[in-house]
């Protein structure tokens, strides 16, 4: 376990100096601003049916799409710092020296995947408590079940991890890069079929979105956290919200924890066996 | 041309191998590997002993196998056949990693990591208990001690393969695996590059040094083995490779080669010389350089 303690120690320095990382957090900063800003010239309007919280829907949407710019920056940083753990690395010949020292292939992998988890999660912890904070300031609203949409928001990303560095072991730096975020957004694309297929009630389209949501395990943890912003609220609210603005709020239950760590946990797997056979 | 009346001696074996392992066990031992990439064979069955202590040369041209070879031997490439172990334990093993220092062919270190930080990163993964004092002795011996600090980012090519050499010896290796080590010294470097080989020869530890100077594996290798296109064409100490070519003369008229002479003729040469009228001014015998042994063997491409 030491081996996977210093690789993880040096991986986490990694991405601390990394300038992406850098430029993310002034992106972040900016976007955070921005959303306190469109916050504060939300009008809310009256219900107009007595008993109804009109108010909390609008801030749960607002919400909603907060969540969404989270979910996407955490991917993005996660990828980040993934896509060259293997070839990239290697054609670098960063990996080399690394890789001949006393320890297994395996303990490097969690060290750096570890790390990168470890970096995204924080990153989305932060932007997540701002946006409620900035949502219930604002707004006179926060979730419930935050915790819960917090922890699912970065599972997700975790899950995207473990699969960009499994692809990492085949393709480079940027052609992984690319590879990565066009599986993200098959995901999205996914949920919006979804979307579609509830408003026009087709089961095919329905179907489609719930096979995609299997492949793609990531997008149907996003879509579950999603649900436990609105989790708890009024029937009505919970009926007339379908928080976007690519997948739709579900609730994904257990059956979203388990199926994504069976996928996460063979996407490792399969990484450590590739990497094991791979010369470098 | 160099003269081997001054051959190098090849030292005795250092019998001070780790107690852990097989004592009589070779630092590195390759028997029949055989590696293919695709369609390409880049290794076809090749044999090769390095004994602790022993400096072994290992030349070829580019594409013969040299890198493969040494790759295999840290575990980094999986080889299709053979069998390759290091102080008796497979190449890869954690037990064999343990014993290497490597410097791979084409490296690069972390731009944002310093010298000693490169140095303590690998002073973890390879367990050392060196500490500061290690690292700065490293440093010291590859001539980088006012660099420490520096970032690898904003250091020249030279400098970062002198650290290279430095992480090799992270953690006292006992066999050390050089591929072109000094493609991008100076050659003051190239001086202290070989010294430092002399010295870690005498301490016993086992070294494979891949290169294309022939020079320089001339000056401090006791051992040679040439490889072309995944074979071993030539093997053998570096004063059995370097065959007898004859025996020169100076004379008035300028020197005459007598091609196939030994040493024991010279004297009766002299004589017939010097009967002959001619007045002789020098004599040297004369071997095959490293270099023509080299080309001897090596086919070059399209023949
Ligand atoms: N990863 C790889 N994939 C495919 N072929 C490879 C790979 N690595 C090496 N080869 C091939 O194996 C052969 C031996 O290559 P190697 O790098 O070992 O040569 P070398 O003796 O070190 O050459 P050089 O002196 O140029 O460094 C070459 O034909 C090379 O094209
Ligand atoms: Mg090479």
């Amino acid at each position: 376990m030491r081996s996977t303690w210093v690789v993880f120690n040096y991986a986490l320095r990694e991405s601390l100096r990394r300038r992406v990382f850098h430029a993310g957090l002034v992106l972040t900063v900016v976007f955070l601003s921005l959303y306190a800003l469109g916050c504060s010239f939300v009008h809310v309007p009256e219900s107009p049916f007595p008993g109804a919280k009109v108010d909390v829907s609008v801030a749960a949407t607002i919400l909603g799409l907060a969540v969404f710019a989270t979910y996407f920056f955490g991917v993005s940083l996660a990828i980040f710092l993934t896509i060259s753990t293997v070839r990239g690395d290697a054609e670098q010949g960063v990996l080399q020296s690394l890789i001949v020292r006393p320890l297994a292939r395996w303990q490097f992998l969690l060290g750096r995947l570890l790390a990168a988890v470890a970096v995204a999660v924080v990153y989305v912890a932060i932007v997540f408590t701002a946006s409620i904070a900035i949502t219930s300031a604002t707004l006179d609203w926060a979730p419930q079940h935050a915790l819960a949409a917090g922890l699912e928001i970065s599972a997700a990303i975790a899950v995207v991890a473990v699969v960009s560095m499994l692809s990492s072991v085949y393709l480079s730096g940027v052609a992984n890069g690319i590879g990565v975020f066009m599986l993200f957004g098959a995901g999205l694309f996914g949920g919006l079929l979804g979307e579609i297929g509830d408003a026009l009630n087709s089961p095919k389209l329905e179907h489609t979105a719930t096979v995609i949501r299997y492949l793609a395990p990531f997008e149907w943890l996003y879509q579950s956290s999603l649900g436990r912003l609105i989790q708890g609220e009024g029937g009505f609210t919970r009926a007339a919200l379908r928080l976007g603005p690519f997948g739709g709020s579900i609730n994904g239950g257990t059956a979203v924890w388990l199926w994504s760590a069976a996928y996460a946990l063979v996407m490792a797997a399969a990484t450590v066996l590739a990497f094991s056979r791979r010369d470098l | 041309m160099g003269l081997y009346s001054l051959a190098v001696v090849a030292p005795p074996n250092d019998p001070t191998v780790g107690a852990s392992e097989h004592a009589s066990a070779p630092a590195l031992s390759v028997r029949g590997l055989v590696k293919r990439f695709g369609k390409t064979d880049a290794l076809g069955g090749v044999e090769l002993e390095v004994e602790p202590g022993q400096l072994v040369g290992l030349l070829g041209p580019n594409g013969a196998g040299k890198s493969t070879l040494t790759k295999i031997a840290c575990g980094l490439v999986r080889p299709s056949g053979g069998k390759v172990e290091i102080f008796g334990a497979r190449a890869g093993s954690r037990q064999a990693c343990r014993a290497i220092g490597y410097l791979a062919e084409l490296f690069r270190y972390p731009s944002w990591l310093s010298a000693d930080e490169v140095l303590k990163l690998h002073q973890r993964l390879a367990g050392s208990s060196g500490g500061a004092e290690e690292r700065r002795r490293l440093l010291e011996r590859v001539g980088l001690s006012a660099a420490a600090d520096k970032r690898v980012g904003a250091m020249s090519k030279g400098m970062q393969q002198r650290l290279g050499v430095a992480q090799a010896l992270v953690g006292t290796p006992r066999l050390l695996l050089l591929d072109e080590p000094t493609s991008a010294l100076d050659p003051g470097g190239r001086r202290d590059m070989r010294l430092l080989l002399e010295e870690l020869r005498s301490e016993g530890v086992a070294v494979l040094l891949n290169s294309h100077l022939l020079s320089e594996v001339e000056l401090v290798c006791d051992h040679v083995v040439i490889v072309d296109r995944g074979q071993v064409v030539e093997s053998g100490p570096l004063e059995d490779l370097a065959r007898p070519r004859g025996v020169e003369v100076e004379l008035e008229q300028g020197s005459r080669l007598y091609e196939g002479m030994s040493r024991d003729e010279v004297p009766a040469l002299v004589e017939r010389l010097v009967a002959e009228g001619e007045r002789v001014f020098g004599v040297s015998v004369r071997a095959a350089t490293l270099e023509e042994v080299y080309l001897d063997v090596v086919t070059e491409d399209g023949e």
